[in-house]
């Protein structure tokens, strides 16, 4: 890896292996998107390349307007290698529990608030949940890990976003979800105009089958967060 | 009854190793009926019979009134058929099992009338079982495997599940439709199918054979979950406008089709695997005989060093032993309903349902 020193795994995911390192004395991630033998070799390349070219793009884009995001350094396009800025803080996921409420709640707003500015630049995250949101020392929140992130102006990919944040909350602090998506909608709304169309859809792709059961509920919940 | 393979339930369960128990089970959610018979003895599974006559529509895909006549026609047989082979008589059975869903609604009507009327007749416990958790339990009971991720795959279902809190966890699943029903549909129309398996081997696979380029179709993963209807729509355009009779192209379509809708499955089962943190892999339903899906799962697997195993076809597809066995898991915790009250749950989740064996 050359100039990058004292690398360590961090973690290692479906497509890629993430390692901490040291580039100039700043602390780095180095995210190594691996090639999977169960994958037809053609595919295999193709599919490392546009993950690669999209995270980049997509987080530097997203830099330039003012969101929280890791800071690509250096993309490798041969290798399938991105090194960003190490974000220093904890999952989202790990402090769900022991946070108290209102500190919670201005997460939320704070992440809702970030993705509405995401979504108003035409970009959707597409695996937004708890793991991939990091709460630094002082409470700012950092959305990380856009391999499945992309371009589109169609509300089914925003609505998306927002049902797996919900998701993953309610999964985790079923007592909790309800406030918690209401302060993530009043930051989201702030900064996307079609907030209310999007928060619809999510609606929309609840009742496709798969939570027929949430037909029955889903006039309650639609008041809670819309007012 | 020697020759019959006897099982080891792969984790423990409430009952005095002296007792054995024997549950008939009723499978009729879909395409297929069932009559299962299952006996705990000496701390041991054995699966004494497993009956399932199977309803294959001349055109099209399953109707679900024709579907269900057939359940209707074949029920009585069946039935006398399992009891023969297990060479036990009906007053014999400790408690009746029957899949309540979820399935097409006139069919498990057939499998629901029949169960609720033999428990009230022999006054026997009905136990209802859910399809779902059926299928993940005879993989476990099969393969050994005690706390896997659970990829199960059919023509209605498509879903990523992990044992948490006493229930099956939906992690990934599909937001469309699911698997088998994208492969069934596309072969349907461009024309190769019915029938749709043959020998053990779905048209798809047979098509595939055919091509040899790799196409890019759209890959459609969202967090966990999966949509294939994208993938449908364009692999039927390019296969319309290839234009019929183009065996290689259509064989390349196929190979590309599989291969992304496959991919997309090892991916997210991957990323389960990961964040579940368990030790192994375990493949159920009717997809599960499917030799490409089984090859790019073991090789996963071993790049994890994680245990794989998938489900023989007997047991893979749907069938009457596993709701037997199910059965027998929920009767040991003295689950059970009230024939009247016994209703069919089209839409009933696996993950709405209690495992109290799951830790």
């Amino acid at each position: 890896m050359g100039p990058i020193e004292r690398l360590t795994r961090l973690a290692e995911g479906a497509e890629s292996i993430v390692l901490l390192g040291s580039l100039l004395g700043q602390d780095v991630v180095v995210k190594v998107r691996v090639s999977r033998s169960y994958r037809h070799p053609d595919y295999d390349r193709v599919f490392r390349f546009y993950r690669t070219k999209t995270e980049a793009r997509v987080m530097a884009e997203l830099l330039e307007k003012g969101l929280k995001v890791p800071q690509p350094i250096l993309v490798d396009m041969e290798n399938y290698v991105i090194v960003m800025t190490f974000v220093k803080g904890r999952r989202l996921l790990h402090v769900l529990n022991s946070y108290g409420v209102e500190d919670l709640e201005r997460i939320y707003r704070d992440v809702g608030r970030q993705v509405g500015v995401m979504h108003n630049s035409g970009i959707y995250h597409g695996d937004l949940t708890v793991s991939n949101v990091i709460v630094t020392e002082n409470g700012e929140a950092y959305i990380i890990d856009f391999g499945l992130s992309g371009y589109s102006n169609d509300v089914e990919e925003y609505a998306i976003d927002l049902h797996l944040f919900d998701r993953s909350t309610r999964n985790l602090v079923p007592d909790k979800a309800d406030r918690l998506f209401k302060s993530f909608i009043e930051g989201y709304s702030s900064t996307f105009p079609r907030h209310q169309e999007v928060v619809e859809r999510m609606f929309d792709i609840r009742r496709r089958g798969r939570y027929v059961e949430e037909r029955l509920r889903r006039k309650l919940r639609r008041e809670a967060y819309t007012q | 009854m020697s020759g019959k393979v006897k099982y080891r339930i792969p984790f423990t369960v409430p009952l005095r190793e002296d007792r054995s128990v024997l549950v008939l089970g009723f499978e009729s959610t879909s395409h297929t009926f069932g009559v299962g018979l299952v006996e705990f003895r000496e701390g041991a599974v054995t699966i004494l019979a497993n009956v399932n006559k199977r309803y294959t529509p001349s055109k099209g895909g399953i109707h679900p009134r024709e579907a269900s006549y057939t359940h209707l026609r074949n029920s009585k047989q069946a039935l006398e058929e399992a009891l023969d082979q297990a060479s036990v008589k009906l007053k014999e059975v400790d408690a009746v099992a029957v899949a309540l869903g979820p399935g097409l609604g006139p069919c498990i009507r057939v499998g629901a009338t029949l169960a609720r009327f033999i428990a009230s007749m022999l006054n026997k416990p009905l136990v209802p079982v859910n399809h779902a958790v059926a299928h993940v339990e005879i993989g476990k009971l099969v393969s050994g495997l005690a706390d896997p991720v659970v990829v199960y795959v059919s023509g209605g279902n498509t879903m990523v599940l992990a044992g948490k809190n006493r229930t099956y966890r939906v992690y990934g699943e599909t937001l469309d439709i699911p698997l088998g029903n994208l492969f069934d549909t596309f072969t349907r129309e461009v024309g190769i199918a019915p029938p749709y398996v043959v020998d053990g081997k779905h048209a798809i696979d047979v098509c595939s054979e055919w091509g040899q380029e790799f196409i890019p179709l759209p890959y459609v993963v969202k967090g966990n979950d999966l949509s294939f209807s994208g993938l449908l729509t364009a692999a039927l355009h390019l296969a319309k406008r290839a234009g019929r009779g183009d065996k290689r192209r259509l064989g390349d379509i196929c190979l590309s089709l599989r291969e992304t809708a496959f991919n997309m499955l090892v991916e997210v089962s991957e990323r389960v695997l990961l964040t579940t943190e368990k030790d192994s892999v375990l493949l159920v339903g009717g997809v599960a005989s499917n030799a490409e899906l089984n090859r790019k799962f073991e090789l996963m697997a071993s790049e994890h060093n994680a245990v794989y195993h998938s489900t023989p076809p007997e047991y893979s597809g749907d069938n009457g032993a596993m709701i037997a066995y199910t059965g027998l898991l929920h009767y040991l915790y003295g689950v059970s309903v009230d024939p009247v009250k016994a209703y069919v749950r089209q839409r009933w989740r696996v993950d709405e349902v209690e495992v109290p064996w799951v830790p």
